[in-house]
């Protein structure tokens, strides 16, 4: 995973020679596709990883895929082409699965950036951990009560704060960009416009980005015991 | 890759608790394929009788009295299963389970004989086929074959298993709360969330799907493997156990065939209060004297209200688990006979605010469902595309016992995962792993799917091998394991023992050894019955044509022995088209005369009557 992703989602399609909006099968002409090494679940879903998420958009990819890639319509196939659609398939449905989780979705993009990013900068600070301890503690003892009330307040607030890291994250991005932006004297900074290339690794305060996934790592977990 | 549509007729089945069906999906829509006296449901039951024979559906079901313990019914229950986790329904069924010595794997015991799950659901299947294979005119090789989601690995693998040794291809497995919504139709093109509420004989299952441009995506599937009418049944039951105990002092519970005779009146009252208000039974004791049992709708509501709030927590799980409220939902479809329960019915709209859908018969909608899903596999339906899920989560053991999830519950299918592994002793050439499923922290409260051993790895350094195992599970939910040696390229082989199944090579002596019978071809088979139409036909004619009292000319004589002839040189060529012709004209041909005959024969019999009455 060394090389940067870019822009162009996929590549020409070599049988119809149109962009195939995908590598995984090409959107235009229905065929699958043998995927280039190293390709990510962007290109799979015919996503820019440096754009805003469009869920929607991003759905519509996905079943349009679905469609193509799917074991269901390829039973009259060579074994070959059944291995591939399977293959494919599941690896759609992992894509669409990191994809469309906001969570998921910022660790892989950080981890393309970045690789080892999320691991490196696991150690939270005792003062965080101290604060999430006390919010797990004081839901189990909830629990055990079957205290409803409790248990919702503790579900806002992990929801909250898991809020607040997300935030953190896009204003971190944010900052990245101006901050590219000001030092190259770009444009079309302000509108959040800029050439991919400019985007490199090394600019991002991948630490700090990092901390904040995790940390959100931790609400999420809580999150999940209030149900 | 694009696919013609085959001539092999492919079928859905629905594999029930109880009973079981076969639908087939045409340009019209699916329809039930129904026995000869159209009759849709097969019962799930088979019946081994004195002479080593068995009887598979309503025929064994009707022997289940007089022959209970060699009467097996539920074995739904059983697949994949083994003994320890079935002990509690082996105290409702009237025959003996026994463990298998190698896998300690549920066993029925008939006479001296193990027999296994699959085996009887194979014979099950067998019937279904023939059913439909009649009412359809031709062969059927392949069949889309539905299960709860909530059936793990095992019991799916189960399931395949039982159509191999059925000799079907089962093309593929599908969730029956999923193949439900299908049967609705619901409007593919119209964007919505629907819930399915699938309460049957012996499972409860609930799923919610999410439809968009015809993809019919599960977000969520949830239930309980022993929750359905069979315990509503036994709450009557109970109730008339007890009354009996305490008028009479006896304890039928301990009586095979009192016991399942209670058990079909148990059912028959519930049935009853679906539509009535109050059911009431007699009990013969014996002796001239009868117990009256009587029980009334709110008594049974009360009774079963625990049962329904579990299935409703069930709901609520499945709905948390798609990120969907109550009001998100746009249609609730019913599916399982238990359905027809009002106070199931009332419970659903009161949680969801709207009436279920409950317009297609709620025994026949899974069976509707595959059918269309086969339509889909075989080539001729690309409108439709089911993306189902991962009912429980897999996962692998990890050090001390905890259990390390690969691909979560709900995941879409086919769903993968990759881990790496390594050595830890120098020179090891071989991994073991532990494959698990299940929801909880430690591999202990999970269920184990299988050992897999990695083996031919390189000798290299303790540590150095860095070997990728990738999981696959397909789209019927069932897993396959692959391995490689990324520093040397090799592929290491994986040997996989299932802890609840059979091996590859058990299930291919069984086919080969199996009291399933190895089945003819179905021209072989419609050849053999024709024969034995054309010669009892045949025989018949020539008896009548013996008759002195059939007054016959010699020219109908010589026709008839004309068209005798003719059948027998059709039936020495084996030319099934031209024989059931000539054999169906022959047969319409002497109906008049078996009519003429029978009223000749009644006759005469009245004459020699008079003749020895006294005058």
């Amino acid at each position: 995973m060394s090389a940067s992703p870019t822009d162009t989602a996929a590549g020409t399609c070599p049988h119809c020679q149109q962009p195939a909006g995908s590598t995984l099968a090409c959107l235009p002409c229905g065929r699958l596709l043998v995927e280039p090494e190293g390709s990510n679940h962007f290109e799979r879903l015919g996503q820019s990883p440096t754009q805003a998420f469009d869920a929607d958009k991003a759905e519509l990819v996905y079943l349009a895929l679905s469609r193509l890639t799917h074991p269901d319509f390829h039973g009259g196939s060579d074994e070959t082409t059944q291995a591939l659609a399977n293959a494919h398939s599941a690896l759609l449905n992992e894509a669409w699965r990191v994809l469309n989780d906001d969570q998921l979705r910022a660790e892989y993009q950080l981890e393309l950036h970045d690789p080892g990013a999320m691991e490196r900068h696991k150690t939270l600070s005792p003062a965080f951990l101290m604060e999430a301890m006390e919010l797990s503690e004081e839901l189990e003892s909830a629990r055990a009560t079957g205290c409803a009330k409790t248990i919702e307040r503790i579900r806002s607030e992990a929801e909250r704060a898991i809020r607040e890291r997300m935030a953190g994250v896009t204003a971190a991005c944010t900052d990245t960009i101006a901050r590219i932006a000001r030092e190259a004297h770009h444009p079309g900074a302000e509108s959040g416009t800029l050439p991919t290339a400019m985007l490199t690794p090394h600019l991002w305060n991948t630490e700090q980005i990092a901390t904040l996934l995790n940390q959100a790592r931790v609400y999420r977990r809580i999150l999940r015991d209030t149900e | 890759m694009t696919q013609q549509p085959t001539d092999d007729a492919v079928i859905g089945i629905d594999l029930g608790t109880t009973n079981s069906l076969a639908a087939i999906a045409g340009e019209s829509g699916p329809r039930i394929l129904r026995s000869s006296d159209n009759e849709p449901l097969i019962p799930s039951v088979v019946s081994f009788l004195d002479d080593g024979q068995h009887v598979v559906g309503a025929r064994a079901r009707a022997m289940s009295i007089i022959n209970a313990k060699r009467t097996v019914h539920s074995v739904k229950r059983l697949m994949g299963r083994s003994l320890d986790d079935v002990t509690d329904d082996a105290r409702h069924l009237a025959y003996t389970l026994a463990a298998d010595e190698t896998n300690n794997l549920a066993r029925i015991v008939i006479d001296d004989r193990l027999i296994t799950p699959q085996e009887i659901s194979a014979l099950i299947l067998g019937e279904v086929r023939q059913v439909a294979e009649t009412a359809l005119g031709r062969a059927v090789h392949k069949a889309v074959i539905t299960v709860p989601a909530y059936f793990d690995d095992a019991q799916r693998q189960a399931t395949r298993d039982a159509a191999k040794i059925a000799g079907l291809t089962a093309l593929r497995i599908v969730n029956e709360p999923t193949a439900a919504a299908l049967a609705y139709g619901l409007d593919p093109e119209n964007q919505g969330n629907v819930v399915v509420y699938d309460l049957g004989g012996g499972t409860f299952d609930i799923s919610v799907l999410k439809i968009t441009q015809g993809v019919f995506k599960v977000a969520a599937t949830a239930g309980d493997t022993h929750l359905g009418g069979d315990d509503f049944d036994q709450l009557i039951m109970e109730r008339i156990l007890a009354l009996v105990a305490e008028r009479t002092g006896t304890d039928l519970s301990v009586q095979p065939q009192a016991l399942q005779q209670i058990r079909l009146s148990a059912e028959g009252l519930k049935m009853s209060l679906s539509e009535n208000e109050r059911a009431e039974l007699e009990i013969d004791l014996g002796d001239e004297q009868t117990l009256k049992f009587s029980i009334t709708r709110a008594e049974f509501e009360q009774a079963i209200t625990p049962l329904l709030k579990r299935t409703l927590e069930c709901c609520q799980a499945a709905m948390t688990d798609a990120g969907l409220s109550n009001d998100d939902i746009r249609d609730v479809v019913c599916v399982g006979g238990s359905t027809r329960i009002p106070l199931v019915r009332q419970l659903l709209e009161d949680t969801f605010g709207r009436p279920p859908h409950t317009e297609l018969d709620p025994d026949q909608v899974v069976a509707l469902g595959a059918a269309i899903q086969a339509s889909v596999l075989s080539g001729g339906n690309r409108d439709l595309l089911l993306l189902d899920v991962n009912p429980l989560s897999l996962g692998i053991e990890t050090v001390g016992g905890a259990f390390a999830k690969l691909v979560n519950r709900n995941a879409t299918v086919p769903a993968q995962a990759s881990e790496m592994f390594s050595t830890s002793v120098d020179n090891q050439t071989s991994i073991e792993i532990n494959v698990f499923q299940g929801e909880r922290e430690l591999v202990r409260d999970c269920r184990q799917l299988g050992a897999f051993k990695l083996r031919g790895i390189p000798a290299m350094p303790a540590g150095l091998p860095r070997v990728e195992v990738s999981f696959l599970i397909d789209a019927d939910g069932v897993l396959t394991v692959s391995a490689k040696e990324q520093r040397s390229g090799i592929a290491t082989a994986i040997d996989v023992v299932p802890s609840h199944g059979l091996t590859p090579g058990q299930v291919k002596d069984i086919v080969r050894e199996s009291i399933v019978k190895a089945r003819e071809d179905f021209g072989n088979r419609e050849l053999v019955e024709l024969k034995n139409k054309v010669s009892s036909l045949i025989g018949g004619t020539q008896r009548v044509l013996a008759m002195e009292e059939m007054p016959f000319t010699d020219a109908q004589r010589a026709d008839l022995e004309g068209d005798i002839a003719q059948l027998e040189t059709l039936v020495k060529a084996e030319d099934v088209p031209a024989l059931r012709s000539a054999a169906d004209a022959f047969g319409e041909k002497t109906q008049a005369l078996a009519d003429d005959a029978i009223g000749a024969a009644i006759k005469a019999e009245l004459n020699r009557e008079q003749t020895q009455l006294p005058s």
